[in-house]
């Protein structure tokens, strides 16, 4: 077409959405391609590439880069390319099912107990039974960390950092109050008068017996004390509001609201750590002790209050395998060397509740660091067990954060009422994936 | 040329439509970039979301059909209706609220006093601190013991309130917080009140008006274009308040603050319920669209252009 052609001629409606048809179409078919050329091609015959969604703090980038490099030195034709995401379980969730949506998954993800089951129901893991039998064996971890990542007798991940819900303690106000400090043997009522006795002062002076029992956590641990549980034991029914539950439940309402040994949920809100800041005497906690390494007061752990046999609740975090990896093979590699004893050791590095036993037990039982009595977190994981997860878990924690909330805050809610309110949701949510 | 002046009078012969000069060319190559914008990020989702909408997914698996299931069911579900009739209370008082405070602070930093620049940047500067850090920032002044709100009513003898965490204040309280942004609607009006001819106000002192009546009969009728502009925006944004519910109450006490948007958020990225989310999606999209609509609809009553003559009370 000549120049005056083109010059004298108008672009017609049709060739208008012909033209804008063709350069959708076109970014269309860009982006499949772009996301085509992000998959592997099967078997480690040269250099590959896998992909690895992780949690995106500043710290975990730093800690991931250098898990990257170190292994880039034993398994220099593999390369890892790490996809970092802000948040913790429910982000990394919404992350990783977007991204298989999208047609884009990762070969490799980190995951957490609370999702585990929802990311079984949905098949998208591999099973990693059949790849440990060699180097790595399910008897390399801690029991309890292993269970939280089993579902129908599969196992989706392999656990990078395990924690045993144990007491935490203040070992100077319990010496400045004169009150016995938690022993084996210690029970809920013991408990109780200890923080009666440890409480003292008010508004911003104040020091509190105990806190933290306000969590759906730490309310289950109560429960389980108590004989109860949240869910009936093929996980089927929402049992909260059953005797043993709605006593146990009271007994913490009743630490915050009739003996204001415990400080509300109020209290709590956008405030500094109380109990790094040597306001609490003692409180239920993961056994990870980062907040106190630089406090200026003497502290220990303790068992949770006891009945027998003895129980506490275990959560861990890990790495699992995508089934729709093209790069199993690598992406075990990753996964082996991360579990393995070298990348566990970066990890403790870094401050991690580690689930490697041959690397994690040495750090329990040895070295004069705080706390003391160290040796109790390898006890609690060993009597320790998980939620009882079922469905969809992160829907039932909502459900059980509302109806405390209502119990243990400003309204007071009676707890039998409270924890009626959630049933028809918990037993909806437990039937959801 | 204009585009109109364009297009040739006669067609060519057959049916072959008019042909588009150059000019007329270079405007719609110019405007392709929003077009396939519009198209892709705007266009393309809704109209995947309104067929999600009439489906069961959780994005992963084949999406089954379901009709008007989903929509069936929001008229189900309790929170629903409770995330609505929160959104409701958000938007009937907190709109008029901010709009007031925009209002009055525009007046106060319309004053000719020296250093004005500076309160008026001051003022502003709230709305370009990320959401999250001020909602951050509000966490730890709301604090019934620790926090400076309360520090200051106690300074007045009122007793502590808990703030987010009493179901009776917690939406008030994200009101209150909300009059933190009203930056951008007070730059609008600012720019409206300026926009005043000075002229207005010197013949009304002439006659004798006072400032009550300055204000009543000259600033306020030549200030409804702007106000008109800050009601419908404010009102579609009250609509979508999201980001300080997410991150001060995660829609507690009790489901005080579940906010439309945080429903359809958790429905859609917590329990993946996607075609479900969709259908709220569509029920705000028309619930927005019909309120502005009436408001356009009675913008003739009330919204006054420099030029327009209306009779007294509208009409």
């Amino acid at each position: 077409m000549s120049e005056q052609n083109r010059k004298g001629r108008g672009i017609t409606r049709r060739e208008f959405v012909v033209a804008t048809g063709t350069a959708m179409g076109l970014m269309a078919a860009g982006g499949l391609l772009a996301s085509c050329g992000t998959r592997g091609a099967g078997k480690i015959t040269g250099p590959t590439k896998i992909t690895f969604l992780s949690q995106g703090a500043e710290s975990h980038q730093k800690m991931y880069g250098e898990m990257i490099a170190a292994f880039k030195e034993v398994q220099p034709n593999i390369t890892v390319e790490p996809i970092y995401t802000a948040g913790g379980a429910v982000e990394i969730q919404q992350k990783l099912l977007t991204m298989i949506a999208g047609g884009t998954p990762p070969d490799v993800t980190w995951t957490h107990t609370y999702i585990n089951n929802s990311l079984a129901q949905r098949n998208v893991m591999l099973d990693l039974k059949p790849y440990l039998k060699g180097d790595l064996k399910e008897t390399d971890f801690f029991a309890a960390s292993i269970k939280d990542f089993e579902w129908q007798g599969k196992l989706y991940a392999l656990p990078r950092e395990t924690t045993a819900t144990i007491l935490l303690y203040n070992r100077t106000l319990f010496k400045e109050a004169g009150v016995s400090e938690p022993e084996d043997g210690w029970v809920w009522d013991d408990l109780v008068k200890a923080a009666q006795q440890l409480t003292k002062g008010s508004g911003q002076d104040k020091i509190y017996g105990t806190s933290n029992w306000n969590q759906a956590y730490t309310g289950m641990v109560r429960t389980w004390l108590n004989g109860g549980d949240v869910l009936s034991a093929d996980r089927s029914k929402y049992t909260w509001n059953e005797p043993a539950g709605v006593a146990a439940i009271k007994s913490i309402a009743d630490l915050i609201h009739e003996l204001k040994a415990h400080p509300s949920p109020a209290d709590l809100t956008g405030t500094v750590d109380l109990m790094a800041n040597g306001k609490i005497a003692m409180q239920p906690t993961f056994s990870v002790f980062t907040n106190m390494r630089d406090v200026k007061f003497e502290w220990d752990i303790a068992h949770v209050p006891q009945k027998t046999p003895r129980t506490t609740r275990v959560a861990s975090a890990g790495h699992s395998i995508l089934r729709s990896s093209k790069n199993t093979e690598a992406a075990w590699e990753w996964l082996k060397f991360m579990h393995g004893k070298t990348g566990m050791e970066i990890f403790a590095k870094n401050n991690f509740s580690i689930a490697y036993k041959p690397v994690a037990e040495p750090t329990y039982t040895t070295g004069d660091a705080p706390p003391k009595n160290k040796k109790i977190v390898i006890e609690a994981l060993e009597y320790a067990r998980p939620e009882p997860v079922a469905g969809n878990w992160v829907a039932a924690h909502r459900e059980f954060a509302k109806a405390l909330g209502g119990i243990y805050g400003v309204t007071k809610d009676d707890v039998k009422t409270g924890l009626d309110s959630i049933a028809d949701a918990v037993n909806q949510a437990i039937k959801e994936k | 040329m204009g585009v109109s002046q364009a297009i040739p009078q006669k067609r060519a012969p057959g049916f072959r439509r008019p042909r588009l000069d150059q000019e007329t060319r270079d405007a719609y190559l110019m405007l392709l970039p929003w077009i396939l914008g519009f198209l892709i990020w705007t266009a393309g989702p809704m109209t995947a979301s309104a067929v999600i909408a009439l489906m069961e997914w959780d994005l992963l698996g084949p999406a089954e059909f379901v009709g008007l299931g989903n929509f069936v069911a929001l008229l189900r579900d309790p929170l629903f209706f409770k995330s609505l009739s929160n959104t409701l209370y958000f938007v009937g008082v907190g709109v008029p609220a901010q709009v007031l405070v925009a209002l009055l602070l525009a007046m106060a930093l319309n004053l000719r006093v020296g250093g004005i620049g500076i309160f008026r940047t001051l003022f502003y500067l709230p709305t370009i601190i990320p959401a999250v850090a001020s909602a951050i920032l509000w966490l730890f002044m709301f604090n019934p013991n620790y926090g400076v709100v309360n520090h200051m009513l106690g300074g007045a003898g009122a007793s502590p309130i808990f703030w987010l965490q009493d179901p009776a204040t917690a939406k008030l309280a994200l009101i209150f917080m909300s009059m933190w942004g009203v930056g951008g609607q007070m730059v609008i009006l600012l720019a409206g009140l300026q926009g005043i001819p000075a002229e207005l106000h010197d013949a009304a002192s002439v006659d004798g008006a006072g400032a009550w009546a300055k204000f009543w009969r000259i600033t306020l009728p030549m200030l409804t274009p702007s106000l008109f502009f800050v009601l419908v925006i404010g009102i579609i944004n009250s609509f979508q308040v999201f980001t300080s519910a997410f991150i001060l109450t995660g829609g507690g006490p009790k489901d005080a603050t579940l906010f439309y948007m945080l429903h359809l958020y958790y429905k859609a990225f917590q329990d993946f319920q996607m075609g479900y989310a969709s259908a709220m999606a569509w029920v705000l999209f028309l619930i927005i669209l019909t309120l502005t609509m009436i408001q356009f609809k009675m913008a003739n009553r009330w919204v006054y252009y420099e030029g327009e003559s209306k009779s007294e009370g509208g009409s």
